[in-house]
């Protein structure tokens, strides 16, 4: 009897211990450029690469590549047809940002352009020097309009008895670059992250 | 000073006895906590839910620091309907979307509750939601997307809603409201292929085919399948037809919550002397047939309308279960049976037959559930050219009696603009005069 309440208290203090030393909070800073991946899922590193791949071959393909004028360009949204919650408001900010950097483009700010009015109406107000308003009607036209879809198909393992599962994600992203005066496509190419996990049926 | 167990053998047998009676306690004190007082916020939030408080009982809840592992699924089920009967629709999100996520975590079977419910009860267990259950959760995102124009995030959930419509087609089978609401998310984004697919298998299992007739006509044309129109055209009558030929792009969606869903009820099978085995089952003994109608404006053959009775899905989710919840339940018995065996043999007649009689009361079947969910969801859809409009809603029972009507709020409706409403009934009334008053 003795024997077996020193063990069932041995037993109590490595279970305490253990839990003990799982609430311990760690942390760590992770590079930007460290792919750190938990699941299947879409991450940030996925959204890294996609920006690559997508920004090289815009600026090295036609039209862009022989543009000398630094055409000006319109990002509409990127359409999130995945079954997650995803941000592609993200994708199209870096995408830009990118794109930017480059020096080959110039972008409309589409997002500030309630804001811009708002200015406008307020420079024409009493507040402001005439001699330092901005000239109205002067707002430049865009000559192309990016635009996107991000996709995804699921594939998962048929249930049957086994301790796990294996779980298949698909991600493509299509970028499309039409002409606004033609309504052509002058550029489209996409990009894919296939990403394949194995989740436990039983855990403790 | 009394003598201890360990030195004074003449008193073995009864320190044994009561060491077993004490322990045979700690598990009945044990199950009666886990079973009843964790959940004491659930039910009183509950139940000034369905006296038509949600204020009150979104308070209760609000209170709870963290929500207990155990039920942690119902509370945010409960607490994101309740949300949602407030209009609070992006807070409502935030708790079924955590809901998802955790529903996404419980695929992962734990030994160590699963070692414990057999030989003590299912209470011991974290609540997984029934089939139909898992599938409101994205019902409700759904819903609260849609409210708040969020067409594209309403059409992730239409996925995760599809996919479980696919691993479980026919216990999910009789939720024509969700497909409803899943094709409506894929024509709202322009891919009228996909609802033209939802619509169809949504056709080929609805009783009543002429509601959906009309939606399937205009797509079939929309998308150039002229011969299968005409297959539809067949439930439309003339001006039906001229209707669905080219509808109105705007329209008003009502999504309706109607009545009070059945809760689960303790059924047992006892085998004398003391072996029972116990399981959940709805109620049916409630009177929840109801259902919506437009009264105005008018428009005969130009509404849609899809219905879901809850209880029937939740009956045939539970029924999914039953071959395992068999096995886990012949299980515990024989355990059972077992353990009182074992200390009869070695402590005597009276600790088997008190030990038998723990373990039988201990036998509670899991009689936890959604309980905030409607006995019906309703849709309506009515296609109505730009302009402003008063609608009127009746409640009707299962003859066709109006029970109640319904004003809603004058609409008005830009061209092409999706307008959603979403309505309960009975209605918090006693909110009203409570807020009034405030």
């Amino acid at each position: 009897m003795g024997i077996a309440i020193r063990l069932i208290t041995l037993t109590t203090v490595l279970i305490m211990s253990l839990g003990v030393a799982g609430c311990t909070v760690s942390t760590r800073t992770v590079d930007a450029d460290e792919e750190v991946v938990y699941d299947e899922g879409y991450n940030f590193s996925d959204k890294k690469n996609i920006v690559a791949a997508l920004t090289n071959s815009l600026l090295t393909k036609k039209p862009l590549v022989s543009a000398s004028d630094r055409p000006i360009i319109v990002v509409y949204g990127i359409a999130n047809r995945t079954n997650e919650h995803i941000s592609t408001d993200g994708i199209s900010d870096d995408l830009r940002q990118a794109l930017l950097e480059s020096g080959k483009l110039r972008f409309i700010n589409k997002e500030q352009r309630e804001n811009i009015a708002r200015e406008a109406d307020y420079q024409y107000g009493s507040r402001v020097a005439p001699e330092t308003r901005i000239q109205m009607a002067r707002q430049t036209g865009a000559k192309y309009m990016l635009t996107g879809t991000l996709r995804s198909i699921d594939k998962e393992q048929p249930r049957q008895v086994r301790l796990k599962k294996k779980v298949l994600k698909y991600y493509s992203l299509n970028l499309e670059l039409t002409d606004l005066e033609t309504s052509l496509i002058e550029w489209a190419d996409k990009t894919e992250v296939i990403r394949e996990a194995s989740k436990p049926f039983i855990g403790w | 000073m009394l003598p201890t167990c360990r030195h004074s053998p003449s008193r073995a047998n009864t320190c044994n006895f009561n060491r077993y009676k004490r322990s045979a306690w700690l598990i009945v004190l044990l199950a009666l906590i886990l079973g009843g007082c964790a959940s004491a916020k659930l039910t009183d939030a509950r139940r000034e839910f369905h006296a038509g408080y949600p204020t009150r009982a979104y308070d209760i809840l609000s209170k709870v620091k963290s929500y207990p592992a155990r039920d942690k699924l119902l509370f945010h089920l409960e607490m994101g309907v309740i949300l949602f009967n407030l209009g609070r629709y992006e807070q409502s999100t935030a708790e079924f979307l955590a809901a998802a996520r955790l529903k996404k975590e419980q695929e992962i079977i734990s030994i160590s509750e699963q070692a414990g419910s057999l030989i003590t009860t299912e209470w011991l267990t974290e609540y997984k939601g029934e089939y139909g259950e898992r599938l409101w959760i994205h019902t409700y995102l759904m819903m609260n997307f849609l409210l708040q124009a969020k067409y594209e995030d309403a059409l992730v959930e239409a996925k995760q809603a599809l996919e479980l419509y696919e691993k479980y087609p026919e216990v999910l089978a009789e939720d024509y409201f969700t497909r409803t609401l899943i094709a409506i998310c894929y024509e709202l984004l322009g891919e009228y292929n996909d609802a033209y697919i939802e619509y169809k298998s949504l056709f080929s299992q609805l009783p009543d085919k002429k509601n959906l007739a009309g939606e399937l006509y205009y797509l079939a044309h929309r998308l150039g399948f002229s011969d299968e129109s005409t297959q539809y055209a067949a439930y439309l009558n003339k001006e039906e037809q001229d209707f669905w030929q080219n509808p109105p792009e705007t329209e008003i969606v009502i999504f309706a919550e109607l009545g009070r869903a059945p809760d689960k009820i303790p059924g047992n099978i006892v085998v004398p002397p003391t072996i029972r085995f116990s399981f959940p089952q709805y109620r049916n003994d409630y009177d929840n047939d109801y259902f919506i109608d437009l009264i105005h404006p008018e428009k005969k053959g130009q509404i849609s309308k899809t219905t879901t009775e809850v209880r029937e899905v939740l009956v045939t989710s539970l029924e999914a279960r039953a071959k395992s919840m068999i096995v886990k339940e012949t299980a515990r018995v024989a355990i059972k049976e077992a353990l009182a065996q074992a200390i009869e043999e070695n402590n005597g007649a009276a600790a088997g037959a008190l030990t038998r009689a723990i373990l039988f009361l201990s036998e509670e079947p899991d009689t936890r559930g959604w309980e905030t969910l409607p006995a019906e969801f309703a849709l309506l859809r009515i296609r109505l050219h730009p302009g402003t409009h008063d609608l009127v809603i009746a409640i009707k029972d299962y003859y066709g009696n109006t029970i109640e009507k319904i004003d809603l709020p004058e609409v008005k409706l830009y061209p092409g603009q999706n307008f959603f409403k979403a309505i309960k009934w009975p209605e918090a009334m006693s909110e009203k005069v409570e807020e009034s008053t405030n």
